[in-house]
């Protein structure tokens, strides 16, 4: 009798140590993992213009753990920082990690069935690669190696090829921007026909996107296709785009062109919401197989939410998904003033847009893959505690912690990007930026100084503001 | 006796968390390296692009084609000398970044080696190396000052470029590289040879690994 009283207190100490030290071992190890670095302060570091101390801050942790999506944010923040040859090569390591997720690990794999998705390595978005490419197109043009901007351009021409051809559901975000991009520096390099494919190119994966990324066919790709299919004497083309996007503008000799890409904000970083599914106590499911958990998934998902008698309720099955709230900057467009010369900036992509539709896209494979997951943690729970209150209790702990939604992506991605072309006589300028807030009004201004523009050439910029 | 259950049940739990945590950092963080010296004509393929290997070979190959062409036969005939050779730009038209310098070296090396051409220096190197004149006219001792205007002429030019073709099919991937190479009398723009050297390649991912 008195042996059975202290191992009921033994157990309930057991227990308590366990509701208590467990929880926070287990979150320690799943929030911070082996790479650590704080968003906050890196987001606070950019809007300071503190690039410095934000990539070297950032490079210490890729140092410890090179993996997605933080070589993106350090290869990013290396751009910004003018690092460009470092940025280009965290890039291409990002691109040869993305390119080796192909062969799945299958131990990774196990142990995302029994813990959450977050044990996987990140599943790099088909976007976020394109952007890549726009970061590295960038650094080579800065550097003054058009032959290494070329290279990424062929790259990333034939990464969209090679979606294309995964399947007919390709949705083609980032696709058109990224295409068009290739065709400016094709362009710039005399390549003409390969110029000319990559705006048409871009054409199409406008219109194939526009849907869903809400992004229509930028006004100045008309004029490229139309100056470009004459340079390469399609004269039948050049009258066809002539006809559909307009006569194209005559310049003196002596004229360049300046292309600046305006990045505003932030893309919204992946939230996580908390679902509910009532498990009652007449359900009978997948005690044997998981087949049949998998079958029971369609009648749980009509119940998401439901309230039933608690006489009813066997267990409240709760699963944590991603989600996106959406976090549009307060400057959203841009004017650019040279002399008397004014152009407004056109939407060229919207990576809030096109993140929140991969997300739309990917929810029900991964709702479901959650909740089957989640059925077979509480049968294996179910299971043990009937053999061992105190093993039991250990197993749902480890279930409730481990279930994390994965909220993992590229978060320092700018929200929209904007693009202005404007031709200019060859010389120096001084550039003046407007920046609009929502209704149009100019919300900040900044003025470049010693813009270079030479005759037939263009000038690339790129500016990033985070408001 | 309830203070030694205590005890133990405390000790238990951490050594159970302890094992945890060495577990994870030991798998988590745990990272190996080994390097091994190689011979540097050894072929090695780890990612399936264009590597040393691919220069030397594709460099050797050609410039063998290349001499033994009728070509060098009808210039020593005509011109009772060796010819003489400029490797120029050769454009990398491919989709991945190759050393083309490398691949001049590859291929300078084997002209010269080779005994039947003579190779002088190509336009970026030729600038450094007048600085260098000029400059022994105004510091060297007179008597080890080269001369100006004593450069060799090249009679011919070597151009070319690589391209790529990549085809890809899931985890599968073909990428074909055709090197074009021209020579061209200088003088008279003529296109005495032409060669091209192939390289396909199968790179093949598998869908599991452990």
């Amino acid at each position: 009798m008195r042996w059975q009283a202290n191992s009921s207190v033994t157990e309930t100490l057991i227990k308590n140590l366990m509701i208590k030290i467990l929880p926070i071992l287990l979150s320690l190890f799943l929030v911070t993992g082996c790479s650590r670095y704080s968003m906050q302060e890196l987001r606070i570091s950019l809007e300071t213009g503190n690039y410095e101390e934000a990539y070297a801050e950032l490079k210490k942790n890729a140092q410890k753990k090179a993996e997605l999506p933080l070589l993106f944010e350090l290869g990013m923040v290396a751009h910004y920082a003018n690092h460009f040859m470092d940025s280009n090569e965290t890039l291409g390591q990002a691109e040869e990690i993305a390119d080796e997720l192909y062969t799945k690990s299958l131990s990774k794999e196990a142990l995302s069935l029994v813990t959450s998705d977050l044990a996987k390595p990140y599943a790099v978005k088909k976007y976020e690669r394109l952007l890549s490419y726009y970061y590295q197109i960038l650094n080579y043009y800065y550097l003054n190696q058009l032959s290494g901007a070329l290279v990424e351009c062929r790259q990333a021409t034939n990464l969209i090829e090679y979606y294309k051809g995964e399947g007919d559901d390709y949705d083609f975000f980032g696709s058109g921007f990224v295409a068009y991009l290739c065709g400016m520096i094709f362009e710039a390099a005399g390549e003409w026909n390969d110029a000319f494919i990559s705006y048409r190119q871009a054409e199409v994966n406008y219109r194939n996107s526009l849907e869903k990324a809400g992004v229509p066919i930028p006004e100045y790709l008309g004029d490229s296709l139309v100056r470009v299919a004459r340079k390469l004497g399609f004269t039948e083309e050049a009258a066809d785009y002539q006809a559909l996007y307009g006569a194209l503008p005559e310049y003196p000799e002596n004229y360049g062109e300046l292309i600046l890409f305006y990045e505003s904000g932030y893309v919204p970083q992946k939230d996580k919401v908390t679902l509910t599914f009532p498990i009652l106590k007449t359900d009978e499911f997948g005690e044997e197989h998981e087949a049949e958990a998998k079958k029971f998934v369609p009648t749980l998902l009509e119940r998401e939410g439901r309230t039933y008698p608690d006489v009813e309720l066997e267990y409240l099955l709760h699963i944590e998904m991603p989600t996106y709230h959406s976090n549009r900057p307060q400057l959203t467009g841009i004017k650019v003033q040279v002399g008397e010369m004014i152009e407004q900036g056109h939407l060229v992509e919207d990576v809030e847009q096109i993140a929140i539709e991969t997300l739309n896209t990917e929810y029900t494979v991964v709702l479901f893959r959650t909740l089957v997951r989640a059925l077979l943690k509480y049968l294996v729970t179910r299971e043990v505690d009937k053999k061992s209150e105190v093993l039991g209790l250990l197993a749902n702990l480890v279930n409730i912690i481990t279930e994390k939604a994965d909220t993992r992506s590229w978060v320092t991605l700018p929200n929209q990007i904007f693009m202005v072309r404007m031709s200019l006589p060859e010389g120096t300028h001084t550039v003046g930026l407007s920046f609009l807030n929502g209704n149009g009004g100019i919300g900040l201004r900044e003025r470049l100084g010693d813009v270079e523009i030479s005759s037939n050439r263009i000038t690339l910029l790129n500016y990033r503001t985070y408001k | 006796m309830y203070e030694k259950q205590r005890k133990l049940a405390n000790h238990t739990v951490l050594l159970v968390c302890q094992l945890l945590i060495g577990l994870i950092a030991l798998v988590g963080c745990g990272a190996s390296k080994q390097v091994t010296r190689v011979e540097s004509d050894t072929t090695i393929d780890l990612s399936g692009r264009w590597n040393d290997t691919d220069s030397r070979m594709v460099a050797e190959t050609i410039i063998e084609d290349c001499l033994g062409h009728s070509w060098i036969i009808e210039h020593t005939a005509d011109a009772s000398a060796k010819p003489v050779l400029i490797v120029g730009g050769i454009r990398n038209k491919s989709m991945e970044h190759i050393a083309v310098q490398t691949f001049i070296s590859d291929i300078e090396r084997a002209f010269i080696n080779s005994g039947k051409v003579r190779t002088v220096s190509s336009a970026s190197e030729r600038s450094e190396i007048r600085e260098e004149r000029a400059e022994q006219g105004e510091f060297s001792a007179i008597e080890t000052i080269k001369r100006m205007g004593r450069e060799l002429g090249a009679d011919y030019m070597m151009t070319g470029e690589i391209n790529t073709i990549a085809d890809q099919e899931g985890g599968n991937q073909v990428m074909f590289y055709q090197t074009d190479l021209t020579l061209t009398n200088i003088e008279t723009n003529e296109k005495v040879w032409i060669g091209q050297e192939k390289i396909k390649k199968f790179i093949g991912r598998k869908k599991y690994k452990m």
